[in-house]
């Protein structure tokens, strides 16, 4: 037994010695920050499949012009963005683009390279070849080409566009983060499918104020503040990333100090509202962002294809007090359209359906559905109203809406069953080939700068025949929708192209082809001792997008 | 003996053979993918994007043409890549290894050692207050939840009373050496005590009762008859012969401790295989998942092996045809 | 454990010369092992209210109250009220019929599944035998955990039916290897050599000679499998996968209530004492019987 016991005791010293150790030898203090993020990231770079990697990825790399807290850009690596009115982007004749970009000298990779336009014309090429898991071509397939015209001139590019693109000025060629030519182009050339699994990928040499320290699977990764980043030292020396699977322990952390921020966590307003209360130190950032929670309904169903019974159904429901599940204390507002309020093309003025339960039964009156003897109704071929919803199984929030929605909707005399998959099943092909038999229920994730034509547009219904292409999953056509559509694809002044999103939405509000239900907040932590901190609750803009101008400062 | 080992290393072949095929096919057939996932968190992604990465990732071939690329990969001595992680499956599992022999060899240590010590107080005092209340205790810990219990430790001793770290494994940039081994040591007391009390439990239940029946043998009787001092009748003669059983329940406590593990690295947030083997399945990191389930097999197969043999040592009653 | 001495064991002995049944004697010994019978009444008191639950349940599960969310335990709410204004006492009721089925149904399949596949084994040997006995090596060699996330990745749905189907697709495993054991030792006995000697048909011998002689192991088992499952199902709940909202088991309550810790504790509490105090009876229980029934008995 002996034996054994000592056996067990060198096992778990060699563990302890084996495990890997942080490489630099400094406690954490105050010139260090500890995220918790309650995932980790697969990868850096370009070809993750996590949105989680934004986080690291705003510190890490230098971003062309990202959004502000104010969702305006700011020129960061370039001296200004291109304007038509300016002349450096030009609309040519055949409606192909040219648009002209001067970087910002200074900017140097973390080996001490400069950054230069050859690092933008390597990645564009990387990230359009097919042979690259790049996750979405969208965009770059959209650019022909970016050519650096003069050699001696390694901060002059030019990018042609093929076709017409409103944010060509946002954008270089569809990224804003660009990769070392001089590290990668070797690799790259001589097998684009293995540059996936290059170590670069998970140490790389990048160019923002942070550079990369370690990463310790499953634990967590540093970057340290980079000296030559020109728009100065970041003053906070150390940024620790932790990752948290549990969201109960991640709040636990953050009540005991054990992390100074969180993001892109799973947080609901109640947890915020318990770390507020018990750690006074942090303030919980609740920022209107793009993300829209609604329902589809299928419009090729034999009730739903009726727009009373949509609308029925909208009146039926106290959206508030759904919004108000999500996140009490009236801090979410109820959506009336796809846009939220804080977008400029965003529009108030649509049609609203009120929570009115009578309007909601005359319309299903109307409809032609009677009360049966157990209070449900009846279609006219005496067929029982029974619907199903569909969402994200785990889901907490969505499911409580659920249920609450189910007793709502009982009270006009439509029984709602729920029936729920989980994530990557009802996001796949539930949603994505429309196997919802009456409505579903998820959230999308919107940019000011989207233009979701593939959502709304009735060319882009996802069918067996067009092998499931399109975002267009109520099955939605209206002529006037797809024109306007049309319209605003190309249409390159701002001022007019929200005016046409705005009759867009009025549209949409009039015929209901999906139930908006409230835009979700973009929940963050932070200490309030961490100065300059501005949440912009946009996706792919995380906290650490000005890293470098934050202080550490106690009241 | 020798064909005794011999087939039972066969037998020992054709169990891993038989779950390779079974786990592999339940894998394959788990329906969704990690990138279907993207919809969501991307704006731009098309679903000509996402057949694009499906077919990248190879996702679209026919079952038992990746079967055999897995088999011709690992005969070749290669686990393959994680799908998740883009880093060989022999790196991950290597370093999520070391961490969870830590802390399920740290909470087994306790487990046994208290369990074991615990069930012969018991059975030498059977009935007696201390054996009831020992008793009740051990099927307490047999009862709870190891989550639930995770998550009342880390409210009692990390939030209410800040004693311990809310889970993790260590502090980032904690300096090597003597404050590493004591910064692990303070991030291993809480999962290690919660992945310790079933074990506990469980060890002081077989080892009580083992115990109780040794001491009934007449060789104990005779031992005592022979007016040998209590202590060495125990020590001599009960104690070795209960032992031997509890020996070979360790190899087959292995899966029970493993499913704890999964638990408790889940709410502890310890990087440790159990947590890996989570996020592999729900990833469809495929070659993560299989890796990760195929070393489990072939540890329990091989400890169950190592414990029938050592059995046939130090047991000479036994033997095998 | 055997919580029985050797006056008991003198005790039964007499018993049974004195021409009681074993099952009599099963029973004396039973009554006197005092857990044993605080877990079984406990066990029986959960269950009647499980069953009884639309009879006495306060309020209605389902019905939803968006004025009075969080409200802590009160008399017109003992349990408090959950995050949709619902009676948690009424929830932790209609919860309990769920997680006490999943155990209950579970147990006894899978007591059932394994016995079948155990005699069998025992009874044919050679190639049937070893088959099913390295079927079960399969699947007693990996945690049980990761399994059934497999599975319920696997099988779409998230009601009683699916969890059940996938505890008892790897749950037959332990039964059939006690009864194989009982059925090898029993089938050398001579009465079984004497049914077979008088023509009794395989199925016979099996039915009415082996099994019945092999149920104490099952019995015991199969009331500690009670238990297990219900653990089993809150710890798939916890990691997501189990008994889908919005039909409640206490599994799902208590991981839905885990992001209310920190103002609605008493979510946690309640489900999670219940599993605790069910899987406890069961346990003692299954410990009870075992003493009774064959204290020798290795589970």
């Amino acid at each position: 037994m002996g034996h054994l016991l000592r056996g067990l005791l060198i096992v778990i010293c060699l563990a302890l010695v084996a495990v890997p150790l942080p490489s630099a030898a400094a406690p954490a203090g105050r010139d260090t920050v500890v995220f918790g993020l309650a995932q980790e990231p697969d990868q850096l770079g370009v070809f993750t499949i996590m949105a989680v990697a934004g986080v690291v990825h705003n510190a890490l790399w230098g971003f062309v012009a990202p959004y502000n807290e104010k969702w305006v850009r700011v020129p960061i690596m370039v001296e200004k963005l291109p304007t038509i009115k300016d002349g450096d982007w030009v609309v040519l004749p055949n409606k192909k683009m040219r648009v002209t970009w001067k970087l910002k000298r200074g900017f140097t990779w973390h080996d001490g390279r400069p950054v230069t336009a050859l690092d933008y014309r390597f990645t564009y090429g990387m990230e359009r070849n097919p042979r690259t898991p790049r996750v979405s071509r969208f965009i770059v397939n959209k650019v022909d080409n970016i050519l650096v015209p003069n050699p001696n001139d390694p901060y002059t590019m030019v990018v042609q566009w093929n076709e017409l693109w409103p944010f060509a000025n946002f954008d270089p060629f569809g990224d804003q983060i660009v990769y070392p030519r001089h590290l990668l182009e070797s690799v790259y050339l001589s097998n684009p499918e293995r540059l996936i699994t290059h170590q670069y990928w998970r140490a790389p040499v990048a160019n923002g104020p942070y550079r990369f320290v370690e990463w310790v699977p499953g634990s967590h990764l540093t970057l340290e503040a980079y000296d030559k980043w020109p728009l100065g030292k970041p003053a906070i020396r150390r940024i620790t990333f932790r990752f948290i699977l549990d969201s109960t322990v991640l709040v636990a952390n953050q009540i005991s100090g054990d992390v100074q921020a969180t993001e892109i966590n799973n947080f609901g307003c109640d947890q915020m509202e318990q770390i507020e209360r018990r750690n006074q130190q942090v303030r919980a950032n609740y920022k209107e962002a793009l993300t829209w929670e609604r329902v589809d309904f299928n419009l090729d169903n034999e009730w739903l294809k009726d727009k009373r019974v949509r609308q029925a159904i909208a009146h039926a429901l106290d959206r508030t007090a759904l919004a108000n599940i999500a996140c009490s204390g009236g801090r979410q507002p109820v959506a009336h359209t796809w846009l939220a309020p804080g977008h400029p093309a965003s529009n108030s003025n649509v049609k609203k359906y009120t929570f009115d339960l009578a309007r909601a039964r005359a319309l299903l009156a109307e409809a032609g559905f009677t009360p049966g003897p157990d209070g449900i109704l009846r279609d006219a071929a005496g067929k029982r109203v029974e619907m199903t919803i569909m969402t994200t199984a785990g889901n907490a929030v969505r499911e409580q809406i659920q249920q609450v929605m189910r007793d709502q909707l009982k009270q006009v005399g439509i029984d709602l069953r729920i029936d729920n998959r989980p994530a990557s099943v009802f996001l796949g092909p539930v949603v994505s080939q429309r196997q919802f038999p009456f409505m579903a229920m998820y959230g999308s994730l919107f940019s000011p700068d989207s233009v979701p034509f593939d959502r709304f547009h009735s060319s882009q219904i996802p069918t067996q025949a067009n092998s499931w292409q399109g975002n267009n999953r109520t099955g939605w056509r209206n002529a006037d929708n797809d024109r306007l559509w049309e319209q605003i694809v190309a249409e390159l002044d701002a001022t007019k192209r929200n005016a046409l999103m705005r009759r867009q939405q009025e549209i949409q509000a009039e015929d209901l082809p999906t139930l908006p239900l409230y835009f979700r907040l973009n929940l963050t932590t932070n200490y309030k001792a961490m100065r300059n901190v501005k949440p912009t609750g946009l996706g792919n803009y995380y906290l650490p997008w000005n890293a470098w101008e934050w202080q550490w400062r106690e009241q | 003996m020798q064909r005794f080992l011999v087939r039972r290393v066969l037998q020992a072949g054709v169990v891993l053979a038989g779950l390779s095929v079974v786990l592999f096919s339940l894998l394959v057939y788990t329906p969704g993918d990690p990138v279907e996932l993207l919809v969501q968190s991307e704006p731009d992604v098309r679903p000509e994007d996402v057949a694009a990465l499906r077919k990248y990732y190879g996702l679209d071939d026919p079952v038992y043409i990746r079967y055999f690329k897995w088999l011709r990969t690992l005969a070749g001595g290669d686990l393959g890549y994680s799908r998740t992680y883009r880093v060989p499956v022999i790196q991950i599992m290597g370093q999520r290894l070391g961490n969870t022999l830590l802390l399920v060899g740290t909470s087994f240590l306790i487990a046994f050692a208290v369990g074991v010590a615990v069930g012969i107080y018991s059975a030498m005092r059977q009935y007696s207050a201390a054996d009831y209340g020992f008793t009740i205790v051990s099927f307490i810990g047999l009862a709870m939840p190891n989550f639930w219990q995770g998550i009342v430790m880390i409210l009692l001793f990390a939030v209410w009373i800040p004693l311990f770290p809310a889970g993790g494994m260590i502090t980032p940039g904690v300096a090597r050496g003597w404050p590493l081994i004591v910064d692990r040591l303070w991030h291993l007391v809480l999962p290690a005590s919660v992945l310790a009390t079933s074990g506990m439990a469980a060890w002081t239940r077989y080892m009580r009762s083992s115990m109780l029946e040794v001491i009934r043998q007449d060789y104990v009787r005779t031992a005592r008859a022979k007016g040998l001092a209590e202590r060495r009748v125990i020590n001599r003669h009960a104690l070795r012969n209960a032992l031997l059983p509890i020996i070979t329940l360790i190899a087959l406590s292995i899966p029970a401790v493993l499913n704890g593990a999964v638990l408790t690295e889940t709410v502890f947030s310890w990087p440790g295989m159990g947590l890996l083997l989570f996020q592999a399945i729900l990833g469809h990191d495929f070659n993560v998942a299989m890796a990760v389930l195929l070393f489990l097999a072939v540890a329990t197969v091989l400890f169950n092996l190592m414990a029938d043999i050592a059995y046939s040592f130090v047991d000479p009653r036994i033997r095998y045809g | 454990m055997a919580l029985v001495d050797l006056a008991d064991r003198r005790a039964a002995a007499a018993a049974i010369f004195a021409g009681q049944s074993y099952w009599q004697v099963a029973w004396h010994r039973f009554r006197r092992h005092r857990l044993a019978l605080v877990g079984g009444s406990a066990a029986l008191l959960l269950s009647a209210v499980a069953i009884l639950a639309p009879l006495i349940a306060p309020y209605d599960p389902e019905s939803i109250s968006l004025t009075t969310r969080w409200k802590a335990p009160t008399v017109t709410h003992p349990f408090g009220t959950d995050e949709l204004g619902r009676d948690v006492l009424a929830r932790a009721m209609y919860a309990g019929r769920i997680s006490l089925a999943v155990g209950y149904v579970s147990a006894i399949g899978v007591a059932a599944s394994g016995a079948v596949a155990g005699v069998v084994a025992g009874y044919y040997g050679g190639l049937i035998d070893s088959g099913i006995m390295r079927l079960v090596d399969i699947l007693l060699s990996l945690p049980t955990i990761p399994l059934y996330l497999i599975m319920s990745a696997l099988i779409p749905g998230g009601g009683v039916d699916r969890i059940i189907l996938i505890f008892m697709i790897f749950g037959w495993t332990g039964v059939s290897r006690l009864v194989r054991g009982q059925v090898l030792s029993l089938k050398e006995q001579d009465y079984v050599e004497a049914a077979r000697a008088l023509g009794a048909s395989q199925g016979r011998i099996m039915l009415r000679h082996l099994l019945p002689n092999a149920m104490a192991p099952i019995i015991v088992a199969t009331t500690l499998a009670v238990g297990g499952f219900i653990l089993a199902e809150s710890g798939l709940s916890y990691l997501g996968l189990g008994i889908q909202p919005p039909t409640p088991s206490w599994g799902n309550m208590l991981q839905r209530a885990q992001e209310y810790v920190w103002n609605a504790a008493w979510l946690a509490v309640f489900p999670g004492v219940l599993i605790f105090v069910t899987v406890l009876s069961f346990n003692f229980l299954g410990d009870g019987l075992r003493d009774a029934l064959d204290p020798r008995l290795k589970i």
